[in-house]
């Protein structure tokens, strides 16, 4: 091909002579502030890997002239936040939690880790600021199962509920009265409805009162004879018509026929004293403890 | 195959009516094209869909369409679908174009490609909707089907070569040189990230070969050089083609050509681990990602530079081709991309926004702003001519499509940059005791309206698609396929 | 007058042969869905493909004997050659 280098009239530069379908090429120099730009960036990149750990050796690298590790940067962040947190921190582990409540330096910084520590390991399962969740019960109300007070809520939080590996984690099971046979179908049904009745959400009935025979008999000894519920074996109430796995008559004969039984973990094996002493109190002060 | 160049000296007329059109094959570009607008449309309802997973998450019902797997759906349709699809055909009419040379292949080979990739394509959409996945970002696609891919892929690089060898041209057009950067190294990347060893013959699931951080720096080794050379050498090689061509100029810097040709390829190469910072990979190499990274700026923006400049003395076009305009817009977005890029990677700026949705702002105003972008300004210039007829249906609608278009555009990414940067701050946030002051479900719950502004920048671009699927639909129907009129059509192109 | 092509498609219907055995193989013996439906997809892949190669074998035929005049050629519109050469 015979190549012809052309002037472009409208930029006055040179082509290069090559033409592609119809494509031609300027000869247009590089623009001086892109080579310059770029100039600069490999500079900024020469001088970045001397200063930081750039080029790999055989036996280990370069460590660059600020010895930066990021390891160490970590370590010494973590560090620094420990030491910040110390003091108060020792303070409140060498307190109960009624001194710790009682004093205010104490009470606030205890309530705002407590938040921090609820959101970031209770909140999945108890909503944020305890407002609960399907099968899980909320922490905002004055209802408990376990009991509301401070020391009670520490120890839940310590040793969990159903948690079984922990030997003091706080332990009741309600018996399958379907799936092991102690109640047939019928007695299941007319339990159920006696349950409704005594959280007043049904009228008595034929079948309730049949039923109310089968709980004196059965159910009273853990849920009372009136469904007040027991919070030493964790029973929950009956008649306030707050339910962990729903209130409807299907609902109750599937928990009596084959109950769930939460598990908590117990917190012990992933937090420190403190921490459960922080969150304690800050589910004590969501609303309804005691 | 008989060479249609008269030896010098013999000829006795002038040189233009030698030019006997070459018999260029275009049926098989246009196979590609139209896969490449079908599988668009299903990459976009892919990713609105899965914006609105992330918006409203009762919408993950049913194994088959939850989030997990229909995202590698929406990123490989995204990408090597819609992108593949229009570079492998943009590529074979640029080559036998820019070396007067038809097709090597016959016609054979090349339809084994176009067959073969999309069977490819629907079989790693079926292999993700069933569960199988290698769990490999933009590397999806288990053990079975990386072979069959690298094979199509081998026999795209004999093709693309073979016509490269017979051209008549005595230089190699850089679009060219672009396009071939892509597909060697695409090549070498995907054989390398899918090194695995299958649990049994007949068993879809794999094991990389690799473990640890030296698996994960391998994988994004790979997975910034798909951006690298996939994203970017290849549809650069379409701007150097189509743009010049549309704004009817000559290019407006060979020596910056050159030079930021072989700094791209050479750079790229190297900024993987800027997508490991923060992470167990060591200091050193987090250190040479990001300087690379830093050093990546001004090569790519030599392609920004040639792409814009080519538009001096022609810059009145963009107000009467809508088709220019998106190329155009294309090389912005290129350039604004390639400056964040760099930016994100500086370690102590990834360290608010990893892991955040700036990065997915990042990688949109990539794809829809440069990729999406450029292949529409060659399409609609293409398939006129594909399709042998004069003008395009509608020039309005073009001009429709490119506003909606970017609008969409601008409301996902703003809204991305917005979510992401209150993101890293959230989660990054103290309060005055030192305790951290969100919980991550905080910064979900945040981040809610601005999913909705992206779902809604999704539905835009979309939209847009539709309308670019109708015009086009309505240009080939009108166009006819009287052979006379076809020649005519390719000797006055 | 041959179709140079020819020896290239029979070679091709060959591979696609034993791709669509392959695909046979591997629907007989997958150990899981996704196997399953690859052995299917390859299996008809293969098929399909050969079918298309015999389609292109006739319509070479006709576009030789339209070129030597045996027989009218093709009305516009239906021709599938490449690029309407």
């Amino acid at each position: 091909m015979p190549t012809k280098i052309e002037k472009d009239a409208v930029s006055g530069q040179d082509t290069t002579g090559h033409e592609w379908d119809g494509i031609k090429e300027l000869n247009t120099p590089l623009p001086r502030w892109w080579l310059y730009t770029f100039y600069a960036c490999i500079l900024f990149a020469v001088v970045w890997s001397a200063l930081y750990p750039s080029i790999p050796g055989i036996h280990g690298y370069f460590h660059g002239i600020l010895h930066y590790s990021q390891r160490q940067e970590l370590d010494k962040e973590v560090r620094a936040a420990a030491a910040e947190h110390a003091d108060i921190r020792q303070r409140i582990a060498s307190s109960s939690l009624d001194q710790v409540a009682a004093d205010p330096e104490m009470s606030e910084y205890a309530v705002a880790g407590g938040k921090a520590i609820f959101a970031n390991n209770c909140a999945v399962c108890h909503g944020a600021a305890g407002s609960g969740r399907p099968n899980f019960p909320v922490l905002a109300d004055d209802k408990w199962l376990w009991g509301g007070k401070r020391a009670d809520i520490y120890q839940t939080i310590q040793h969990g509920i159903r948690s079984l590996d922990d030997p003091t984690t706080r332990m009741s099971q309600m018996p399958r009265f379907g799936a092991d046979k102690i109640l047939n179908e019928q007695q299941i049904a007319d339990v159920a409805a006696h349950v409704r009745t005594l959280a007043r959400l049904d009228p008595p009935s034929d079948a309730s009162k049949r039923g109310n025979a089968i709980f004196s008999e059965q159910c009273a000894v853990c849920h009372g004879q009136n469904g007040q519920g027991n919070r030493q074996f964790g029973a929950p109430s009956l008649t306030d018509g707050i339910w962990l796995y729903a209130g409807t008559k299907d609902a109750i004969e599937q928990q009596v026929t084959l109950p769930k039984q939460g598990v908590m973990p117990a917190w012990s094996k992933r937090l420190d004293d403190v921490e459960i002493k922080m969150v304690s109190l800050y589910v004590h002060g969501l609303g309804g403890g005691e | 195959m008989t060479s249609l160049t008269p030896s010098m000296g013999t000829f006795e007329q002038p040189v233009e009516a030698i030019r006997v059109p070459v018999d260029y094959n275009d049926a098989i570009v246009r196979k590609f094209i139209v896969a490449a607008l079908f599988w668009s449309i299903a990459a976009f309802l892919a990713g609105i869909w899965i914006a609105a997973e992330l918006t409203y998450p009762s919408l993950n019902f049913g194994e088959y369409i939850n989030f997990g797997r229909l995202r590698p759906l929406h990123t490989s349709a995204g990408i090597f679908a819609f992108g593949g699809n229009a570079l492998i055909g943009t590529s074979f009419w640029v080559v036998q174009r820019t070396g007067r040379a038809k097709l090597f292949g016959g016609t054979i080979l090349p339809d084994f490609i176009f067959w073969g990739y999309n069977f490819f394509i629907i079989n790693a959409a079926l292999g993700y909707l069933l569960g199988a996945t290698q769990g490999r970002e933009y590397a999806e696609p288990e053990w079975y089907l990386d072979i069959w891919l690298t094979i199509v892929w081998v026999s795209y690089l004999i093709v693309f070569v073979g016509t490269l060898m017979r051209r008549q041209e005595p230089h190699i057009y850089v679009a060219n040189w672009f396009y071939l950067a892509f597909i060697i190294t695409i090549a070498m990347l995907h054989v390398a990230n899918n090194v695995a060893i299958p649990v049994a013959w007949y068993s879809s699931k794999s094991y990389s070969y690799f473990a640890g951080v030296q698996d994960a720096l391998l994988e994004w080794w790979y997975g910034h050089n798909a951006v690298g050379f996939f994203l970017t050498a290849g549809f650069l090689g379409m701007m150097y083609y189509f743009i010049p061509k549309a704004a009817e100029r000559p290019i407006y810097s060979y020596r910056l050509s050159i030079i930021h040709f072989w700094a791209l390829i050479f750079l790229y190469i190297w900024a993987g681990p800027h997508h490991l910072h923060w992470t167990a990979l060591p200091d050193w190499a987090q250190t040479l990602g990001m300087v690379f990274s830093i050093m990546l700026w001004m090569p790519s923006w030599g392609g920004m530079i040639n792409g814009l400049m080519t538009l001096s003395g022609a810059w009145d076009k963009l107000r009467t081709d809508p088709g220019l305009r998106f190329s155009v817009t294309a090389v912005g977005f290129y350039g604004m991309s390639t400056f964040e890029g760099p930016v994100m990677s500086i370690r102590q700026v990834n360290a608010l926004s990893h892991y955040t949705d700036w990065t997915i702002g990042h990688v949109h105003s990539g794809v829809l702003g440069w990729v999406a972008f450029i292949c529409y300004g060659s399409i609609y210039w293409l398939v006129p001519r594909l399709w042998h007829v004069k003008a395009l249906y509608s020039q309005k609608l073009v001009s429709w499509h490119y506003w909606i278009a970017t609008l969409g555009i601008v409301f996902y990414i703003t809204s991305m940059w917005v979510a992401g940067i209150m993101e890293g701050l959230m989660w990054r946030a103290f309060d005055r005791l030192g305790f951290l002051q969100y919980s991550f479900i905080e910064s979900v719950v945040a981040v809610h309206p601005f999913y909705v502004i992206r779902l809604l920048g999704g539905v835009l671009f979309l939209t847009g698609g539709l309308i670019m699927i109708f015009n086009i639909w309505k240009t080939v129907a009108q166009g006819s396929t009287s052979q006379t009129n076809a020649r005519l059509a390719v000797v006055g192109a | 007058m041959t179709d140079p092509e020819e020896g290239a498609r029979i070679v091709m219907g060959l591979v696609m042969l034993v791709l669509a055995i392959l695909g046979a193989l591997l629907v007989a013996n997958a150990s899981d869905d996704p196997m399953l439906a690859f052995g299917y997809a390859l299996m008809i892949f293969g098929v399909a493909y050969i079918f298309g190669l015999v389609r292109a074998h006739y319509d070479a035929i006709d576009r030789a004997q339209a070129s030597d005049g045996l027989i009218k050629a093709a009305a516009p519109g239906r021709d599938r050659s490449n690029n309407a050469a």
